[in-house]
């Protein structure tokens, strides 16, 4: 797929080049010309450099008295449909017209009307229509003596297959991931929603990979100026090239110095869709499977698709754990120093007991102890990410022995703090969303706590939540439902209520139509058939 | 031209309100050196005089709309001697900024981190402060919602778990002493931490067109009124005689706290949520210095103002008073005669000469 889009920027490149030159030459560059050579001559100027660029020149009608040609490029457009459907009927059907019919061709829609057996078919006007089509993936078929051109819809690349996203793995729920392809992708909501009100909004952006990036929302449910908002910022971004969701993302965030991210991807359709049916927003960019959605809420952070799938119960004790393993990866290591540098007085006298013994013989303060671990733990998850991933394993499994068994028997650093920094790393995947905020926020932390004890810990919590409750998402609060205060939409934050009862969306998001349903209390049988089933569907 | 383009809702405004006053908790010191064992029932008489002062600011605020006090210190009284009024509030918020943040450096001092010094917490402190108001004081109220709920729930989770160490007998006699120290408390409770509420005139207008600022300040009066009764209660019959050798009875109560020695140390939790709500008292009273001060001085914006405020209140802080002791001694004696001149004396000026102004306004309009 990169390189692909590399291709497509290096001709488009040649192409602004060539027409700069040709318009020189000719008075109206732009607009096609009658004759079918002038207009092969200027298409190849554009792409005669290219060797996937296919040109095919052909006769056709009763007698052949008809010159046309096809253009393309190889490895883009399905042959199949350009052979069988544009082809095979001109050149050999089109010889069978009645005898009393001269079969000559008044205008290209005839041709159109008539002959070339394609769903999607345009008629472009102009050589830059033709450029375009052609990089796109589309068929262009010239015809002598015709100032106008076909544009066949005969898209038809390699594309991974759907599989299982790695990022968001669920045990209940669906299992079907986005891929690199635009399309497949809009499918994949709409076969989730198929509603007239959803509604697909296509905007171009970037100079030279021209990449197509679809909003896509709920009609009727989403707040009509977050819509207005994101088609603003998007025609606003004035860049060569989009190459990952994460481009768009730090083209239209609120806040680009924060840590936190305000714009929630994913790479499953059932989340996206989710969200939209809250009122979200969600854009598509073409060669990426991550799909933004958006205004995202501090909340998101804990939110898993598969919460809605499992038992309130147990979702709702989740939810709670990811709180609580974002505050230990968070407050891990830098409260570990506090203690055992500050506040020894509050941990119980046996285990400090322990402590003083296993750190007598220990060289290094233990917050340097945990400086040196936790920087070596970051550099292992790195290495392990970036490696190829055999190597990567076995560096991972190396690392951890030396880092766990040898620093401690070796006596570089104590039990302790290996298991601190243990518990915080595991913690820390256990909020995969939140874990990039988490892994810079704890170096502060952890300089705060070295420095200034608790009293540090706490003013560091407080500046970050107050950074928090100062962040907008595309006109949300950040933090709420919590700052400002707002009852109704706790019902999905630290709890995550019955399904049945979420009667409204969440208000914070400002939805159009707030109420999600009406259903009452389920375990009445008589009551639920009269209302309930519609919403189960 | 607005210096503040920031809106509040007025639950916000009302939980804002009771925020910066369970700040003062760890005041409550002051009155139970006077009143003893019937502190609780200081905090009910002193919102009856507190509420006085809430009903001359609503007056005031109703007078003018959408105004804060410096503009409505200006609109009465002309340029000039409005901005003498201004600077007057000014320094008395400022003082006040500086005695709480020196309030909060005492306490880090002696309960935190014995041995720091005293700059370094009180610069750090501040340092959060500007930034939150650098931040944006609306986001500051936001959060004031979830840090009363954190910080009632606390108190009711604290007050729960020593219901064990209780001694109702501590509360007797009731009512004994001389009738001239429940005046002195009740004189202290209002001024001190109850009628620091005037700071709030300067956030009022961020509410917009909404009139009920003054019954929304009245009612997180009320709701701290009874976090602070129930908080003195608890001091008066956890501790008992010992109440008066403390300097600080909230810490010292819940440090009797111990369920099955899991629940100990809570005071290392309260610790936590008594900084935050120090915080947030603050910010508030440095916001109000800050844009009193931009207003003052006619700028378009308060921000580069924060942080020469926030430096001014760190060196105001550590020579406001020379020691936690000389802090004490004159909270129960000077300082509510200091607090009530600014929060009693130049409001019910302003209102009188606004009444008067109107009256004379009207005879004119008669002829």
């Amino acid at each position: 797929m990169r390189a692909l889009e590399k291709l497509l920027s290096q001709t488009k490149k040649k192409i602004t080049k060539s027409v700069v030159s040709s318009e020189a030459e000719e008075i109206n560059p732009e607009k096609l010309s009658r004759c079918l050579s002038e207009n092969l001559n200027a298409l190849v100027k554009v792409f005669g450099d290219n060797c996937d660029f296919v040109s095919r020149e052909f006769n056709f009608g009763r007698d052949g008295q008809y010159k046309g040609a096809i253009m393309f490029f190889d490895g883009l457009t399905n042959l199949k449909i350009i052979n069988d459907n544009v082809i095979k009927p001109l050149m050999y059907d089109s010889r069978f017209v009645r005898s009393d019919d001269t079969g000559a061709l008044e205008s290209l829609e005839e041709l159109r009307d008539k002959l070339v057996s394609v769903g999607d078919l345009k008629t472009v006007e102009s050589i830059s229509g033709a450029i375009d089509a052609c990089l796109s993936g589309n068929a262009v078929l010239l015809v002598d003596g015709f100032q106008k051109a076909l544009d066949i819809s005969a898209k038809g690349w390699d594309k991974r297959a759907i599989s299982e996203p790695d990022t968001e793995t669920v045990v209940r729920g669906p299992r079907e991931g986005f891929i690199e392809n635009l399309r497949t992708n809009t499918a994949l909501v709409r076969r989730k929603l198929r509603s007239p009100q959803l509604k697909i909004r296509s905007i171009k952006i970037g100079d030279r990979t021209n990449t197509q990036v679809n909003i896509i929302y709920i009609d009727g449910i989403v707040n009509p100026e977050l819509i207005a908002e994101i088609e603003r910022r998007l025609k606003n971004i004035d860049t060569d090239a989009i190459l990952s969701a994460g481009n768009i993302e730090q083209f239209i965030e609120d806040s680009p110095s924060s840590v936190f991210q305000t714009i929630r991807y994913s790479e499953k359709p059932d989340t996206i869709v989710g969200k939209m049916l809250e009122g979200r927003a969600a854009i598509i960019i073409d060669g990426t499977p991550f799909v933004l959605s958006l205004p995202m809420l501090f909340v998101e952070n804990f939110q898993s698709s598969e919460d809605y799938a499992v038992r309130t119960s147990y979702a709702t004790t989740m939810r709670i754990l990811r709180f609580i393993a974002f505050f230990i990866s968070l407050f891990g290591p830098a409260l570990y120093v506090a203690l055992a540098t500050y506040h020894q007085e509050l941990i119980p006298t046996s285990l400090l007991i322990t402590m003083a013994a296993s750190s007598e013989s220990l060289p290094f303060p233990a917050a340097l102890e945990t400086f040196l671990m936790m920087l070596s733990f970051e550099i292992l998850k790195e290495a392990g990410v970036r490696m190829p991933r055999p190597i990567g394993q076995a560096i991972s499994i190396v690392g951890a022995l030396v880092m766990g068994e040898a620093a401690v028997s070796a006596g570089l650093v104590g039990a302790p703090i290996v298991i601190v920094i243990a518990i915080t790393a595991v913690a820390s995947f256990a909020i995969p969303f939140a874990s990039d905020a988490v892994s810079l926020l704890k170096w502060v932390l952890l300089v705060l706590a070295a420095t200034m004890g608790s009293f540090g810990i706490t003013l560091g919590a407080l500046a970050i939540v107050i950074h928090l409750a100062s962040l907008r998402s595309f006109g949300t609060e950040y933090l709420a439902p919590f700052a400002p205060f707002q009852t109704s939409d706790l019902k999905d934050t630290l709890t995550r209520v019955p399904l049945w009862k979420m009667r409204t969306r969440p208000r914070a998001l400002k939805p159009r139509d707030s109420k999600r349903q009406n259903f009452k209390i389920p375990y009445k049988p008589a009551e639920a058939n009269d209302s309930g089933e519609e919403d189960r569907s | 031209m607005k210096l503040e383009n920031g809106h509040i809702s007025e639950h916000s405004l009302m939980f804002g309100v009771y925020c910066f006053m369970q700040a003062s908790m760890l005041r409550t010191a002051f009155i139970v050196g006077v009143t003893k064992n019937d502190s609780w029932a200081m905090a009910f008489t002193g919102l009856a005089l507190a509420l006085v002062l809430v009903a001359i600011y609503a007056a005031l605020l109703r007078r003018y709309q959408q105004k804060n006090l410096f503009e409505i210190n200006e609109l009465i009284f002309g340029n000039v001697l409005g901005k003498v009024f201004s600077a007057l509030y000014l320094f008395f918020f400022l003082t006040i900024a500086a005695l709480n943040a020196r309030d909060l450096g005492n306490f880090a001092e002696s309960s935190v981190l014995p041995g720091t010094p005293l700059t370094a917490f009180i610069l750090m402190f501040l340092m959060v402060c500007v930034y939150a108001i650098r931040k944006g004081i609306e986001n500051m109220m936001r959060l004031a919602t979830v840090l009363s709920f954190v910080a009632a729930g606390a108190l009711v989770f604290n007050v729960v778990l020593i219901l064990k160490n209780v001694n109702i007998e501590f509360l007797k006699p009731m009512f004994q002493l001389p009738f001239k120290n429940y005046v002195q408390g009740t004189v202290t409770v209002a001024a001190i931490p109850m009628g620091e509420i005037l700071a709030f005139t300067m956030i009022t207008p961020m509410l917009g067109k909404n009139k009920k600022a003054g019954k929304m300040m009245a009612l997180g009066l009320i709701y701290s009124v009874i976090s602070l009764s129930i908080i003195m209660l608890r001091d008066i019959v956890t501790l008992g005689p010992l109440l008066g050798i403390v300097r600080l009875p909230s810490f010292e109560s819940i440090r009797y706290i111990s369920l099955a020695g899991v629940m100990t140390r809570m005071e290392s939790l309260y610790a936590v949520i008594l900084i935050s709500l120090f915080l947030f008292k603050t910010v508030v009273l440095l916001y109000a210095s800050v844009l009193g001060l931009a207003q003052i001085l006619n700028f378009k914006s308060y921000s580069p103002l924060t942080l020469i405020c926030g430096a001014f209140v760190l060196f105001y802080s550590l020579i406001v008073t020379k020691s936690a002791m000389e802090n004490e001694e004159w909270g129960a004696s000077v300082a509510p005669f200091f607090s009530l001149s600014f929060e009693l004396m130049l409001p019910v000026i302003a209102l009188a000469t606004a009444m008067i102004k109107r009256m004379l306004k009207k005879k004119e309009a008669q002829q």
